[in-house]
């Protein structure tokens, strides 16, 4: 027997080392899986959300605005929730690299699986009607959330460019009401819409609504054509003519 | 047949179990692996012998510590060595010292030397020296898939399980670790064919 053995020998048993139970190997390993896995499923929660947006973007206006098509994906994309899916994924990655084993799979498999399942269950919940639940619960109670994350909102921010959207504030006249757009800036607008319809069955008092028309000044906004927020593809009315 | 020899003929895994029952077997997992880990140390680190047997020693408590936790999906050499990859990094954590090369003895440089298709008239004293100087350059994770593939003869899963490394990753480590030696000859005119 060596001397380095005897040595080792001698230590282990002086300060008493001994082999670690087991169940605490087995412990941390299923708390590496849980992490993994529950990263998973918190990231796939990004999935029915950004499936959400993108069905409700508003994709009957881009034609006009003054971009192509790109740019007004570029603009609406739900850059928020893609940040956090991604942020997910790389934390699933992470645990799922520190499993038993988990070094064997290459970066490329363990990403395309991580996406794959986030996917499927994202879609899942989107099914089960989870995005909207999801956007609107993050509105009611996360702050900056409203302005930040919901990329509609940035595009009913450009009242340079025609877009207007809030809520109406009050009624004025048949042609006239006042509106809070999501910056909480207040707006006078006037429209000129078919008789038949007057009033417009969504111009109430607390109502959501965007508009498309032309910027007069800082506080006032003649809109060409006005439909509800929600939901947001069709139910424009303009002058004189209804889409 | 006397004990020991018995004892010689059990698997690691056998021995791993029966250390399990009682610590003094362990005497006979480290008996096996004591010339081998050793000389990895030695070879990835270029620390001195005294050096590398504090870090040996480390990895044998590490290793006796971690019995339960032995993967029975590797082979105990790999989970052995690995333990003592990890140990001889953290060993240089520690001193925030850079593995230098200077324990490497012309076996490696040989066997190196021969992968190679290199030009047979090349001097190979002289080959061997300057790749010497050429290992001392390289960092330490193309160094050790160097070292695992042609002087321990570790197959591409065994450097995948002690470096804990997808066997993509090392195929490329290797590939690179191979392009490097290639430059830096190629910088010091010695002529070669090409790399295996």
């Amino acid at each position: 027997m060596s001397d380095l053995i005897k040595k080792t020998l001698e230590a282990i048993k002086q300060k008493n080392i001994t082999p670690t139970p087991r169940w605490q190997f087995l412990l941390k390993d299923s708390f590496v899986w849980a992490g993994a896995g529950i990263t998973l499923v918190l990231g796939s929660l990004a999935v029915p959300v950004i499936i959400h947006m993108l069905v409700t973007n508003d994709w009957d206006v881009y034609e006009y605005l003054d971009g192509s098509f790109g740019q007004f994906i570029l603009l609406t994309l739900p850059y928020f929730w893609i940040v956090f899916l991604l942020l997910f994924i790389a934390l699933a990655y992470y645990n799922i690299r520190h499993t038993k084993g988990g070094y064997r799979y290459s970066i490329f498999y363990v990403s395309a699986g991580s996406i794959a399942v986030s996917l499927l269950l994202g879609a899942a919940l989107y099914g089960a009607g989870l995005g909207q639940v999801i956007d609107e619960t993050f509105a009611q109670n996360v702050p900056f959330y409203e302005e930040f994350a919901r990329p509609r909102h940035f595009l009913w921010l450009q009242d340079k460019h025609g877009l207007l959207a809030g809520t109406i504030v009050e009624i004025r006249d048949d042609a006239h009401f006042n509106l809070m757009d999501f910056r909480n800036k207040n707006w006078e607008v006037s429209y000129r819409m078919p008789v038949m319809r007057q009033p417009l069955p969504f111009v109430q008092n607390g109502i959501r609504v965007r508009a498309i028309g032309r910027r007069i000044d800082d506080t006032h906004f003649d809109a060409r054509m006005l439909a509800p927020f929600n939901p947001p593809l069709g139910g424009w009315i303009m002058e004189g003519i209804e889409r | 047949m006397t004990a020991i020899e018995n004892i010689d003929k059990k698997s690691d895994e056998e021995l791993v179990a029966l250390t399990l029952r009682d610590q003094d077997f362990f005497a006979y997992l480290m008996r096996r692996y004591e010339t081998k880990l050793l000389r990895y140390i030695r070879r990835i680190s270029g620390v001195s012998l005294e050096e590398a047997e504090d870090i040996l020693q480390d990895s044998f408590i590490k290793i006796y510590q971690n019995l339960n936790g032995f993967d029975r999906s590797l082979k105990f050499s790999s989970w052995a060595y690995r333990i003592t990859h990890n140990q001889v990094i953290s060993h240089f954590r520690k001193s925030q010292a850079r593995p230098q090369t200077n324990a490497f003895d012309t076996e490696l440089l040989e066997t190196l030397a021969s992968d190679m298709d290199s030009a047979r008239d090349i001097d190979v004293k002289l080959l061997r020296e300057r790749l010497e100087k050429i290992l001392e350059k390289i960092d330490i994770k193309y160094r050790e898939v160097l070292i695992l593939k042609y002087f321990e003869e570790k197959d591409y899963q065994e450097i995948s399980d002690i470096m804990q490394k997808p066997m993509g990753t090392v195929a490329t480590l290797l590939s690179r670790a191979k392009r490097l030696l290639k430059t830096e000859l190629t910088n010091l005119n010695i002529p070669y064919e090409r790399f295996n």
